[in-house]
């Protein structure tokens, strides 16, 4: 085995992206998939909708508030310093920002992991680029990132074994224990955000907290018996339709039979579309019920 | 039966697009048809889609920029994105600040695609 490659293909080509002190992005494929960013062998950042970045991390943390957050954003945009425009505001220290995005960074590669990464692109620096928005200077070393995505990739095995892993919806268990010490700040907005209906990432954005320690927590109150782990749904394969439903054949429909280019806001592609509007609760309308059009009558 | 379909076709957006959280389908003039919803009103989000398609085209329009693909509006904790369904109907997406937004537009096109089908192709001809 390659060394790195328990982490997928991330491992082995961050590690020789640190030999080669590359400096570029390299763009990880995958459902979602995400970018890390290297500076001389070095990563100044990484991104991936599976993880929350710096931004929700400081955001939902409480410590900049949105208006501080814009204000420091525009005034720091020209020269993309905005770590040394939170610290100049006094909103947050640098070094408090340089854990922020220590923590993003780590997350995002663990998401990545987690979620499976299926190749990785490299792609050379551009000096034309738009840099991210709080990158880590001097950046942090590859071999530690993959060795830490490495540890936490191990944790996750040993969550999985509870049901828990980053593609379950959790739900709150049906019979919670009766006795047990108060959560703590963490478990409780966990337990608030769990519905049945987010993933473990869902809940991480919802929380402001990165999807690792989010989904570790999921998984302590799954052991306790507080939370269900869900079912797992499948993993999305490339852009196609969803399981069970027929492929729709091109002209199946007749549609251009039956609408020759009909213009906009007609009554009669309305009339269409109520025939399947009678399941939801609609509210009922005010009764002006449209009127027959002979333009378009049939 | 259509309307099992169509909300068939927002859960799989939702499963297949990270950062998805809540979609609706509605008619063009913002009368709902089924939704996925979690916190926002449905009712509320249809119109206000129909609204923000509108407007879109309308710019679109007016500006010379050709048809609309989409509306994307991005606010501070995430975004709503508004598809045109044909000229009869509309989908909303409304997602968190880690949407996978290049990933919806690839995957919204087959699933307004396949709802055009769904929404015509189970009303009966008007005589």
């Amino acid at each position: 085995m390659t060394e790195g490659e328990e982490i997928g293909p991330l491992g082995p080509e961050l590690l020789r992206c640190h030999r080669e002190h590359f400096t570029g992005v390299l763009h990880v494929d995958g459902t979602p998939g995400g970018t890390v960013t290297l500076r001389n062998g070095r990563v100044v950042a990484a991104a991936t909708p599976a993880a929350p970045g710096p931004e929700v991390l400081l955001l939902r943390s409480g410590r900049v508030t949105e208006d501080e957050w814009t204000r420091a954003y525009d005034a720091a945009m020209p020269s993309g310093r905005l770590a040394a425009e939170l610290a100049g505001r006094g909103l947050v220290g640098e070094a408090g920002v340089e854990v922020v995005c220590l923590l993003a960074i780590a997350d995002a590669l663990f998401a990545m992991a987690a979620y499976g990464a299926e190749s990785v692109r490299r792609a050379a620096a551009d000096a034309d680029e738009i840099p991210p928005p709080l990158p880590l200077d001097p950046g942090v070393d590859a071999r530690r990132l993959v060795r830490e995505t490495a540890r936490r990739m191990r944790a996750a095995a040993a969550w999985a074994e509870l049901g828990v892993t980053v593609r379950n919806r959790p739900r709150p268990a049906a019979s919670p224990p009766r006795s047990r010490v108060a959560p703590d700040p963490l478990q409780r907005h966990v337990l608030e955000a769990v519905n049945g209906r987010r993933t473990p990432r869902d809940i991480a954005f919802a929380v402001g907290r990165g999807l690792y320690p989010v989904l570790g927590e999921i998984a302590r109150l799954v052991r306790e018996g507080l939370l269900d782990a869900g079912v797992p749904i499948a993993a999305p394969g490339p852009a196609e339709g969803p399981a069970g439903l027929p492929r729709r054949r091109r002209g199946a429909s007749m549609i251009n039979e039956m609408l020759p280019r009909p213009r906009a806001g007609g009554p009669v592609r309305l009339r269409r579309l109520r025939a399947i509007t009678s399941l939801p609760p609609v509210p009922a309308s005010d009764g002006s019920e449209e009127k027959p059009d002979e333009r378009d009558g049939g | 039966m259509s309307y099992e379909a169509v909300v068939a076709e927002l859960l799989a957006l939702r499963e297949q697009v990270t950062g998805v959280t809540e979609s609706a389908v509605a008619a063009v003039d913002g009368l709902l048809v089924a939704a996925d919803t979690e916190i926002v009103r449905p009712e509320v989000i249809s119109a206000l889609a129909a609204t923000a398609l509108g407007l879109g085209k309308r710019a679109g329009y007016e500006t010379g920029l050709g048809d609309l693909r989409e509306v994307v509006i991005r606010c501070s904790r995430g975004y709503v994105v508004v598809y045109a369904i044909r000229e009869e109907g509309l989908l909303v997406v409304v997602g968190d600040e880690g949407l996978d937004l290049a990933r919806l537009h690839v995957v919204s096109r087959q699933t307004v695609e396949r709802l055009a089908a769904l929404l015509v192709e189970e009303s009966p001809r008007s005589a």
